[in-house]
């Protein structure tokens, strides 16, 4: 028996242990349904009016202005037929607010005001000034004695209508991608990677204590090498990642098939395609890429971790500076997302502990391809180095039961 | 025939000498006796027999010649902390284990099934471990350490947890393993089972081996010169030749546990002592291995 069926038997427990869990199957179907449910509710929670009717007393001086006002969904127009100051004394809880029209409004703008007991909502303001400023400006125009001059206004109106294109050099490819759709695949991959990490990463770890802890790991260790029982480990749990991405993926294509199908091409799906259709082959491949890369590293220093500590409270001591590393890498690839090729991008994105989660905000932008190239070969060069000294901490610590070790003591099991 | 020999073995962890140039011959087909207090050295030497750890100088023979990797195969070691995976299947664990020590599946499963057949746990098989209760594991834990049968057990305290009717099955199991042809090596502080099963043992303490040898052998060595003789005679006349320890009245009979004169022979003093006295019974007191134990370490303490 070869050392490598060892570890094809190690990845094997890891990855099917992990896959079978109702927690997965659970996770996997639920996430994607939980992000669009908590978007689209997101969207709509906003949109929603809140039904009730509210009252504006207008208090119009000149008489002119009242009967211009007309009553929206949201808001609901009484003169008051006595005047303000009167007015005031005999408020009323179910006045919303109360607008008073001292004058001239062409002459005197100013001569407007809105009093309210609460500060009056912005859909209030545009409720009030829409037909007023129409109305106004109307008469405005007509003051000026231009014969059909609303027609001449109307035609002199242009809207533009600009298209966002990505030139893509190699291959001549035109595709549409807005700034919009590009920054929100950037985001979302961003988001995502670093989760993958976060969490798959989190799991090498509570293995490798699992093991530790229940001291399992003294009947594997004599007849496996620590260091294959560690990279078994890390292959199985990544493979399980890289399982649940290709899920989404399928079930991302499958819905929008569906979609289409069902409903044709419909305009909302166009946006909802745009923005889709940002995700291309080459970026899935790429995120594939850095979250192996990034996983490798993040999962082997939580592997460490796991290792060296005899309890999930020690834990937490030594998850910290690797905890607050990702969030840094996560903020840094947020941020980006509006400089994505300013100066912190560029470096935190060759930077191999920060690389992977940056460089998922920038390359739906189009970044250059030696800045890629440079960023995998640190990538993987460093997962090599930081296995290579994972792997030696992790020999020494799974069998070392007590204490737990000081920063100077794991410097010494380096020596081994 | 020696099956496993360790010369001059030291092992040293950061700042602390956990083994200080032990050597230890295990005999072939023999269940040999690790013993000793806590923190001895006991784990590490066994870690070092099953390649866990290396020595830092010294070396390990197997059969007589350095070990190779495929060695670890003929090893079946059985922690003193037990431990399998809480969650997973006993069955499904099982046959991992049984995968990783080199068996493939399907020979991994028929075993099992009759192993677990044997012990009565084959409706366990699609439990999940923590499911079962403390007895049932160690079984299990059992059960793997010997499933690839390799020509070398090593026990670690493996009665502990047991109750005394699965504690008889499991050591009449390790006596059958011995008379298959095993080489056993077990590990405990229960030194009456020491006296039941081991041929050989070793007696580590600090780091060294203080005590080694056959334990018939090693009881004989200890011998107090200490007798227990039931007599009908009130008084005990024997020259002067002995040391009354003890003395009380049985039924109907006295009985005396006396110390010997080192110098005087065994048959010279029986002579002596039926000569002048009615003896009802004589008998030499073989101390137990709890007591050499104690002795010896309390010994290389002072």
């Amino acid at each position: 028996m070869t050392l490598n069926t060892k570890m094809g038997i190690v990845i094997q427990r890891e990855y099917l242990t992990r896959v079978k869990k109702k927690s997965f199957i659970f996770m996997t179907i639920l996430m994607p349904l939980l992000f669009v449910g908590l978007s689209v509710a997101s969207f709509s929670l906003a949109a929603i009016d809140e039904g009730e009717t509210k009252i504006i007393v207008v208090v119009d001086e000149t008489g002119e202005y009242f009967p211009v006002m007309k009553n929206t969904g949201k808001y609901q127009f009484i003169e008051s037929k006595t005047g303000f100051q009167e007015f005031r004394k005999n408020s009323d809880e179910a006045v919303y607010a109360t607008l008073v029209i001292t004058g001239d409004l062409l002459k005197n703008p100013d001569a407007i005001t809105l009093y309210s007991a609460k500060p009056a909502a912005s859909s209030a303001e545009e409720a009030i000034t829409s037909e007023l400023n129409s109305y106004l400006s109307n008469k405005k125009l007509e003051s000026y004695n231009i014969p059909n001059i609303k027609q001449i206004i109307e035609s002199s109106k242009i809207r533009l209508n600009l298209k966002f294109v990505k030139w893509d050099d190699e291959t001549g490819n035109e595709a549409q991608a807005s700034p919009e759709t590009v920054s929100i695949v950037g985001t979302v991959f961003t988001l995502l990677i670093y989760m993958f990490i976060m969490i798959y990463g989190g799991m090498v770890m509570q293995g490798v204590m699992e093991e530790k802890t229940n001291r399992i790991v003294e009947v594997i260790i004599s007849s496996v090498k620590p260091f294959d029982l560690l990279i078994g480990k890390l292959i199985g749990v990544g493979l399980v990642g890289l399982t649940q991405f290709g899920i989404w993926i399928l079930l991302l294509l499958g819905v929008q098939a569906g979609a289409f199908m069902l409903f044709g091409n419909l305009e909302i799906f166009q946006t909802v395609n745009a923005s889709l259709g940002a995700i291309n082959v080459e970026l899935v491949l790429y995120f594939i890429l850095f979250f192996i890369g990034g996983y490798l590293i993040y999962a082997s220093l939580f592997a460490a971790t796991g290792a060296v500590v005899n309890s999930p409270e020690d834990a937490q001591q030594y998850m910290m500076p690797i905890t607050i590393l990702i969030i840094f890498a996560f903020y840094t690839g947020f941020y980006s997302a509006q400089n994505p090729d300013g100066p912190l991008a560029f470096w935190t994105s060759l930077f191999p502990l920060t690389s992977p989660i940056v460089m998922m905000v920038r390359i739906p932008y189009g970044v250059h391809w030696w800045e890629l190239a440079l960023s995998i070969i640190l990538l993987f060069g460093s997962v090599f180095f930081v296995i290579k000294t994972v792997a030696k901490i992790y020999r020494v610590g799974i069998l070392m039961y007590g204490k737990k070790p000081t920063y100077k003591e794991l410097m010494k099991w380096l020596k081994y | 025939m020696i099956f496993l020999e360790t010369k001059d073995v030291v092992k040293q962890y950061a700042g602390y000498l956990a083994l200080d140039k032990v050597s230890v011959q295990i005999p072939s087909r023999k269940i040999f006796g690790l013993l000793g207090p806590n923190g001895a050295g006991k784990t590490t030497l066994i870690r070092i027999i099953t390649r866990i750890t290396a020595p830092d100088s010294g070396e390990v023979l197997f059969k007589n010649r350095p070990p190779a990797y495929e060695d670890i195969f003929n090893i079946g070691y059985l922690p003193e902390e037990r431990g399998l995976y809480r969650k997973m299947k006993v069955g499904e664990q099982a046959v991992y284990l049984a995968r990783l020590k080199g068996l493939s599946a399907s020979v991994a499963k028929e075993r099992l099934k009759k192993w677990f057949d044997k012990f009565d746990i084959l409706s366990w098989w699609n439990k999940k471990l923590e499911e079962l209760s403390k007895g049932m594991q160690q079984k299990v834990q059992f059960i793997i350490t010997v499933i690839h049968d390799p020509e070398l057990l090593i026990f670690d305290e493996p009665f502990s947890g047991f109750d005394p009717i699965n504690a008889e099955l499991l050591k009449n199991e390790i006596l059958q393993l011995k008379e298959q042809g095993k080489t056993i090596i077990f590990s405990t502080h229960n030194m009456a089972s020491v006296e039941e099963i081991c041929d050989e043992i070793a007696l580590l303490d600090k780091s060294k081996v203080v005590l080694n040898g056959n334990v018939n052998q090693i009881r004989n060595d200890h011998k107090q010169h200490i007798f227990k003789i039931h007599t009908g005679n009130e008084n005990l006349i024997a020259n002067g030749a002995h040391k009354v320890l003890e003395q009380r009245k049985d039924s109907q009979n006295y009985v005396f546990r006396i110390k010997k004169d080192e110098h005087v022979s065994n048959s010279e003093f029986l002579s002596n002592l039926l000569k002048n006295n009615e003896i009802i019974s004589f008998e030499e007191e073989i101390p137990s291995m709890n007591d050499i134990f104690i002795q010896t370490v309390n010994q290389t303490n002072e």
